[in-house]
């Protein structure tokens, strides 16, 4: 590897655990080396950890060691008998620097991965390392810009009175598992569109915090609608009940909710999403009937230079 | 400081791939997700937790969080694990509990997110 390339490496600051195998096959002392060579063939690997029964790492053994045994027609031998225990391991948090200097210093051709604790939890070889170097080269490929130049210039390249994207989310009631996945879509749809970072932020946090109060408290889930054009982004969130029986309370007290203690234990309901949501927005409506549901809108201006939260 | 620092300090096991390069500069302990939307520092704040639901992650990536740090061993599920994974969110457990965690990365340099009002 040219200079320059372990140069870059090391300003990209890998480490061994982005970059190594995480599925690692292992072998037993005890097993025959007939099995081993089976599992070198079908997985098509050319080294293979040794842990005993506890799961600690004993040994490691190699096609070479492989080849040699049968050279000594040793087929009946175990693995235990012809592993090499001088064993040269990386930790996962080491950085692909020194694990590239552990490659060269020693010539072996794969290292077993340790963490912290000295558990097996990797393994490592010179084609993990090029593979993780590639994918990162890949992700600074323009493609991303690109697409976030097109979509930002998408309200100038098409004319009319009055464009604008509409974006349209249902949520399901108490859907935990995928609460935040409008939000996450939005505020995606938002930074595509060349939105400001800390807008993008503010409208993010709100968006979420009213899909959470969807979740948490609508009979029947809700609907988000997120307008967007050239100058900013309305957000309607709307549904057909309970409705809040007390608005001024939801919206001043600090600390006043409705959310049932075990929604709570799972970190929401303190009290203070719709301040929040307030906080966030540049303007907010909120109408609410017992019986009848909520509609909450919010608006953002997206291209303000006004240092975010200035109107708190 | 860097999240391979906070990973040497306290002893962590990194949950999914990411930047170890990345910059911390803030810590925020919680136990309520709408505290950290509505205090947490943009881009650079270390949410430590308990929670190991899908929530705690969507919530870091609402704000731009730098990593979430679960203290006591407590592990997410695979799912939130694969989440996080998709949404750039870095993941590390420790063993530490949150006084020592929290202690250890002030002593360090970590900044409370929280501005005391």
């Amino acid at each position: 590897m040219p200079d320059q390339e372990i140069t870059r490496v090391q300003k990209l600051d890998f480490r061994v655990g982005q970059v190594m195998s995480r599925n690692v096959i292992t072998v037993t002392p005890g097993a025959p080396l007939t099995e081993l060579k089976e599992i070198m063939r079908v997985n098509r690997i050319s080294g293979v950890p040794v842990v005993n029964e506890d799961g600690d790492l004993v040994g490691l053994i190699s096609i070479e060691d492989l080849f040699r045994a049968y050279e000594d027609g040793a087929f009946h031998e175990f693995v235990g008998g012809r592993m090499s225990t001088s064993l040269i391991t990386v930790q996962e948090a080491d950085s692909v620097d020194a694990a590239m200097q552990k490659f060269q210093q020693t010539g072996v051709g794969r290292l077993p991965v340790l963490n912290a604790w000295g558990d097996l939890v990797g393994m490592l070889t010179k084609g993990d390392i090029t593979r993780g170097l590639l994918r990162e080269i890949q992700m600074d490929t323009q493609d991303e810009e690109i697409c976030r130049y097109r979509a930002s210039h998408i309200f100038r390249d098409v004319e009319s009175d009055d464009t604008s994207l509409i974006l349209r989310y249902k949520i399901p009631p108490l859907d935990f598992t995928h609460g935040g996945e409008a939000s996450s879509k939005v505020k995606h749809a938002l930074t595509r569109l060349g939105a400001d970072m800390q807008i993008v932020r503010r409208a993010a946090i709100a968006s979420y915090e009213a899909e959470m109060n969807l979740i948490i408290h609508a009979d029947h889930g809700g609907l988000i609608t997120a307008k967007v054009d050239a100058s900013q982004v309305t957000l309607t969130i709307e549904d057909d009940g309970p409705g809040i029986a007390d608005v001024k309370r939801a919206l001043e007290e600090p600390g006043y909710t409705t959310t049932p203690p075990e929604i709570r234990a799972m970190g929401f309901g303190g009290g203070m999403g719709l301040k929040n949501i307030r906080k966030c927005a540049d303007t907010m409506k909120l109408e609410s009937e017992v019986g009848r549901g909520t509609k909450l809108e919010i608006s953002l201006r997206l291209h303000s230079r006004e240092a975010p939260g200035q109107k708190r | 400081m860097r999240l391979g620092q906070v990973i040497e300090i306290l002893n962590g096991r990194v949950l999914n791939e990411f930047n170890h390069a990345r910059e911390v500069e803030y810590g925020f302990e919680t136990a309520l997700l709408s505290d950290v939307l509505a205090h947490a520092q943009p881009h650079t704040t270390l949410i430590l937790t308990e929670i190991t639901n899908h929530q705690v992650v969507r919530t870091a990536e609402m704000v731009d969080a730098a990593g979430v740090l679960f203290v006591k061993n407590k592990m997410p599920d695979e799912s939130a694990i694969r989440l996080a994974t998709q949404v750039g969110i870095p993941l590390i457990v420790t063993r530490l509990g949150m006084f020592e965690a929290c202690g250890k990365l002030y002593a360090a340099g970590v900044q409370p997110a929280r501005k005391v009002e």
